[in-house]
């Protein structure tokens, strides 16, 4: 009854078909390499490549999978449909988004205000550290979604701007 | 000894003291923040007591009535916070409390650059050649056209970077002292500035001190500190490699006359710049004083065979130095790894959430002073180390082996860390060879980005397929609760003996 099952996982804009055969004989393509794993515990694995095994930790949070490999790191979605990446939530169209969670420290700007590209609009800060929000490209302030204190996740719009991208 | 020590810290520092403490058979009593309610520290502790917001672990009012209303005698203050803060210390004897640390007059002279530079100077110990110019422009080029150009700008009550900036020529320098001037004040609310002639390719060299009540000064040798990114310390190891056994004794020597010179008790560094490090004849310069345990306290605890912490208490109790000079030795070699929560791929960015998996490497030859478990939120509001790796062995190139070894094993997810970059700089060619100063990771950018291993690759995206819940074949039949559990599908295919 046992088959070959299939699915896809992507790394960035890369996409990998990952084939599982009944043994846990993996062949991912493209490339066509492959890997024979065993598990260790519910999130470890034991995955054999080419030249050497390897120690792999696994933590999956709905289709976005992050592995460890014996020090190497990757942020893996699993399943057929792409969602939005740690890269592209940061300039989401117009809005721009905290790149970490943090506490909004300063809003530099006003609500119709034009800016120039490089301009600081927003500062942050997390873990004893400033970080600058600057504006990606010329434009006007649309909106502004945050105020001075607030604790902002990761993701979350702080300001819309327009402008030509 | 004491009865019970309030550790006003929080993260791997407040578990290393109350380590020290247990094997003391002294209480612990813990401070903790509204957001450390779940933290190790608290967990760790005897005693714990919430003492507000984010900031309170620098609230001096609420450390020192929580220590009296819950009956301890003494304070330590860890690093970072209120350890090198003359008035906590002073506050502390007026409250009758023991601050487990130097006396308050070490801590005020040796925290002014200007008075530690004099002191040092009035000890017999070469300081970088450096001038406190006033706000006059006038002056202030001068100072910098006497010291010669690169000359580098610091404020005067800095430290870990803030303030600091590199002037290469002279049309830099008014920019240069204005931003600096401007963070200084905003850091330290003090604005004076102070010009340094910036050292050819200097090795961080620091030696530990130790002192006690009774007069006797010790060093517990050297630590080398030069692999840094923004002056921030990121691996640091002892003893410092290549330096000449009569250079290591001069070194020792400066520090154990300086230290005995403003009469320090307990345990500090005495940071020096070492010029011309490959040459026959090296110079070392007097830094800085850190009037406190250092984040890399374990690399000469590893090598020196001691226990600064329990030294720390028992010195604070009045009890005489644990060893003598004749009686320290130098065995091995150490080297310590600071694990932070940033993503150096993306600029170093800090990052916080949840540690989804936290798993130390367990070795011979491993030590790891950690502040998380798996679980832990690491939060926005404090400094992003989350550990120590410290690997010994019996020469460099052993304890580098290991200590990449056991970072490859040190699995966290949840969150990126600077595990990989630790790594790379671990394998890199000028690290094997030691061939290292202060400006190698700025030399070295490309460190900061991700190399992808292809087979590292291949093995992750074959875990994470197989691992994917929604590869399992369709069964007939309604869905069980223990289908929820996708291993007991998985399982159903066969699995192949390893």
């Amino acid at each position: 009854m046992s088959r070959t099952r299939a699915t896809i996982v992507r790394l960035g804009e890369r996409e990998f078909r990952v084939e599982v055969e009944p043994d846990l004989t993996v062949t991912i393509v493209p490339g066509e390499q492959r890997a024979q794993i065993t598990r260790l515990t519910a999130d470890t694995y034991r995955v054999v490549t080419a030249s050497r095994a390897w120690h792999v930790v696994v933590a999956a949070s709905g289709s976005r999978v992050q592995v460890v490999a014996d020090g190497h790191v990757f942020d893996l979605e699993v399943g057929s449909t792409p969602s939005r990446t740690r890269g592209a939530m940061r300039h989401d169209g117009n809005a721009l988004a905290a790149p970490m969670p943090a506490r909004v420290r300063e809003v530099l700007v006003k609500e119709g205000q034009s800016v120039a590209a490089g301009d600081v609009l927003v500062t942050l800060e997390a873990m004893t550290m400033e970080l600058a929000v600057r504006a990606p490209r010329d434009g006007r302030v649309v909106s502004i979604a945050c105020r001075p204190g607030e604790l902002v996740s990761q993701g979350v719009p702080l300001l819309e701007l327009e402008g030509t991208a | 000894m004491f009865r019970r020590v309030l550790v006003a810290n929080r993260g791997e520092i407040a578990l290393r003291v109350m380590r020290a403490c247990r094997e003391l058979g002294v209480e612990t009593l813990a401070v903790y923040s509204d957001e450390d309610r779940f933290a190790p520290h608290v967990a760790a502790a005897d005693h714990a007591i919430g003492i507000g917001s984010a900031s309170s672990y620098l609230d001096q009012a609420t450390l020192l009535r929580t220590a009296l209303d819950e009956g301890a005698d003494a304070i330590h203050p860890g690093y970072g916070f209120l350890a090198e803060n003359a008035g906590f210390a002073a506050a502390c004897e007026q409250a009758g409390l023991i601050f487990i640390g130097p006396p308050p007059r070490a801590i005020a002279e040796m925290g002014s650059k200007i008075a530690s530079r004099a002191h040092a100077a009035a000890a017999g110990v070469m300081v970088v050649p450096g001038e406190i110019p006033g706000h006059e422009p006038a002056a202030i080029s001068a100072a910098a056209d006497r010291l010669g150009y690169p000359v580098l700008v610091k404020a005067s009550a800095g430290g870990g970077g803030k303030g600091m900036r590199i002037v290469r020529e002279p049309g830099e320098l008014a920019r240069a002292v204005a931003s600096a001037r401007h963070e200084a004040g905003a850091a330290f609310g003090d604005t004076t500035l102070y010009l340094e002639r910036l050292l050819h390719r200097p090795r961080h060299v620091e030696v530990q001190v130790f002192g006690d009540a009774h007069g006797h000064v010790v060093h517990l040798f050297e630590r080398d500190c030069s692999i840094q990114r923004r002056h921030q310390k990121i691996v640091e190891e002892s003893p410092s490699p290549g330096l000449p056994g009569a250079l290591r004794t001069r070194m020792g020597e400066a520090a154990v006359r300086l230290a005995r010179h403003i009469g320090y008790r307990s345990a500090g560094t005495i940071e020096f710049l070492l010029e011309d490090a490959g040459t026959g004849e090296p110079r070392f310069y007097f830094l800085e004083m850190n009037t406190r345990l250092q984040v890399e306290h374990p690399v000469t605890e590893a090598v020196v065979g001691v226990d600064l912490v329990q030294a720390q208490i028992r010195v604070a109790a009045g009890e005489p130095l644990p060893w003598s000079q004749e009686q320290l030795t130098l065995r091995g070699h150490a080297i310590e790894c600071r694990v932070y929560a940033e993503d150096p791929a993306a600029g170093f960015l800090p990052q916080a959430g949840r540690l989804a998996v936290y798993r130390e490497p367990v070795s011979p030859g491993i030590r790891i002073d950690s502040g998380v478990t798996e679980g832990t939120e690491v939060g926005v509001s404090y400094d992003p180390l989350l550990a120590k790796l410290v690997a010994l062995a019996e020469t460099r190139e052993a304890a580098r082996c290991r200590a990449v070894a056991a970072l490859r094993r040190y699995a966290i997810l949840g969150i990126r860390t600077n595990i990989p970059f630790l790594v790379r700089v671990l394998e890199h060619p000028r690290f094997r060879a030691a061939t290292i100063d202060t400006g190698f990771l700025d030399e070295h950018d490309e460190l900061a980005a991700d190399t992808e291993d292809p087979e590292a690759l291949t093995a992750a995206l074959a875990a994470a397929a197989v691992h994917d819940p929604g590869l399992q074949p369709p069964r007939a039949g309604a869905p069980t609760a223990r289908e929820a559990d996708p291993w007991d599908r998985l399982t159903r295919w066969g699995r192949v003996s390893p």
